[in-house]
């Protein structure tokens, strides 16, 4: 994928992903999101047209938090006074700091999400942990995306049928969606048995010393990585 | 019935971070025609379907089912089109077939009703029930196959559709295809697995294109 370990790449998600919840700061959040971009970019190249599609999918769920935020939070610095209704200040200051979390989650997991199975094997040889956790690992990781997947493929399904989803009734409509929610959980679990057998049949588990195709060291570019995550953690640290 | 279905110009068409798989392919599709495309594997033939049912998108040139990118069509142009891909389980809703005849049903709903699925007299009826996990490659394949005669009218888009189908019901396919009147079908098969007399037009896939063979 990079020339970044995978171990590196995955702990650097990680360290996005867990700072976005314990920082307080939206300066320091933005400069995450920032930072997590900047990431992503070098990894998987900057795809602008694509950064900017994605946050627009956010922008009615960051409406959506922001206002609800400053409606009913605490006070704090009353933005405007009214009989029924006080306008949050902090209420404000919460939303974005929830809107900038949600994307910097959504941006490392992104780039978690560019990671093949053979990247995950190699970050977790790297750590010597079992593959069994691997294998968990990354079909967690690709749970969603899955899922999603799956739903287009059966909406997709319904609409060669030639059936308008919009133009059904609701019961039909709702007998619809159950289904296709049925069939998702049900494929994503079957897909996992699948999988785990066929991991099986190629000696998955068998006893004896693992063995690889291809190896990775740690290079140079992993330490400047790790050292510039050290350094913002150190600088978060000192100005908070 | 020899409108055009399909238009395609110049259609270019590569799959992210590969060569080019289509090239300059120009092609038109009429509701009439009986075309037979054949094609080394992993010549491209199954992703031209893909194409042409709107589920990818061609990097440039033109496409057009009817009037509009299939991509871009609504659900209602597909009203004349059957389309099977490949892969069985790719064409079936919901956890057993009985769900995949309500959605059927949905579209259609005489043409599809109790009394005429049970004329069509099929053993695989039987198994409406049973999850598709537990049906065999030639079940789940001969599933996808049940409902045709249902849907004569429709122009079909069916990609191998006589894979892993036992003798019997290639046989069955073979008949239903000579029957079939107008509107006509778009076939992706190997040469030879079908009679000729099937297609008034054969197809071949190469090295990106298509070169019509007869």
């Amino acid at each position: 994928m990079s020339s970044q370990h995978p171990l590196v790449v995955i702990l650097a998600a990680l360290w996005f992903s867990s700072l976005a919840i314990f920082i307080p700061d939206p300066i320091w959040l933005a400069v995450l999101l920032l930072l997590c971009l900047l990431f992503r970019g070098s990894l998987v190249g900057f795809e602008l047209k694509l950064w900017v599609r994605q946050i627009g999918k956010f922008i009615p769920l960051i409406a959506l938090v922001i206002i609800f935020q400053i409606i009913f939070s605490d006070p704090g610095i009353s933005l405007k006074g009214g009989h029924y209704l006080d306008l949050s200040g902090a209420g404000f200051r919460t939303g974005v700091n929830v809107s900038l979390r949600l994307l910097i989650v959504f941006f490392s997991a992104q780039v978690l999400l560019r990671l093949s199975y053979e990247d995950f094997d190699l970050a977790f040889r790297a750590l010597r942990l079992p593959e069994e956790l691997c294998f968990m690992v990354f079909y967690v990781v690709h749970l969603i995306p899955a899922a999603t997947g799956q739903i287009k493929h059966n909406l997709r399904l319904l609409h060669l049928r030639g059936i308008d989803l919009n133009k059904l009734r609701w019961k039909a409509k709702l007998q619809l969606y159950q289904r296709i929610s049925l069939t998702v959980i049900a494929g994503l679990f079957s897909g996992s048995d699948i999988q785990a057998t066929a991991l099986d049949l190629r000696g998955f588990r068998s006893s004896g010393p693992r063995s690889c195709l291809h190896t990775r060291s740690f290079g140079l570019s992993d330490l400047a990585l790790t050292l510039v995550l050290a350094g913002v953690t150190s600088l978060i640290i000192i100005t908070i | 019935m020899n409108a055009p279905l399909f238009q395609l110009r110049d259609l270019d068409f590569a799959y992210p971070s590969h060569p080019p798989l289509l090239r300059k392919l120009c092609l038109t599709v009429c509701m009439g025609d009986r075309i037979l495309l054949t094609g080394t594997n992993g010549s491209g033939k199954s992703t031209l379907l893909d194409l042409l049912a709107g589920i990818l998108k061609p990097s440039s040139g033109m496409l057009l089912l009817l009037d509009k990118a299939p991509a871009e069509q609504s659900p209602e142009a597909f009203l004349d089109l059957v389309f099977r891909r490949q892969k069985a389980e790719d064409d079936l809703f919901g956890l057993v077939p009985r769900h995949d005849l309500e959605a059927w049903r949905l579209a259609w709903p005489e043409r599809f009703s109790e009394p005429v699925v049970q004329g069509l007299k099929d053993p695989l009826l039987d198994k409406l029930d049973t999850p598709y996990s537990r049906l065999s490659a030639g079940e789940l394949r001969a599933f996808t196959l049940l409902w045709l005669p249902l849907l004569v009218d429709k122009f079909w888009l069916l990609d191998e559709p006589t894979a892993g189908l036992d003798p019997s019901r290639k046989q069955r396919f073979g008949e239903l295809c000579a029957a079939k009147e107008a509107p006509g079908y778009l076939i992706v098969s190997h040469s030879g697995l079908l009679p000729n007399s099937l297609f008034t037009r054969v197809l071949s896939l190469e090295n990106g294109a298509l070169k019509e063979l007869g």
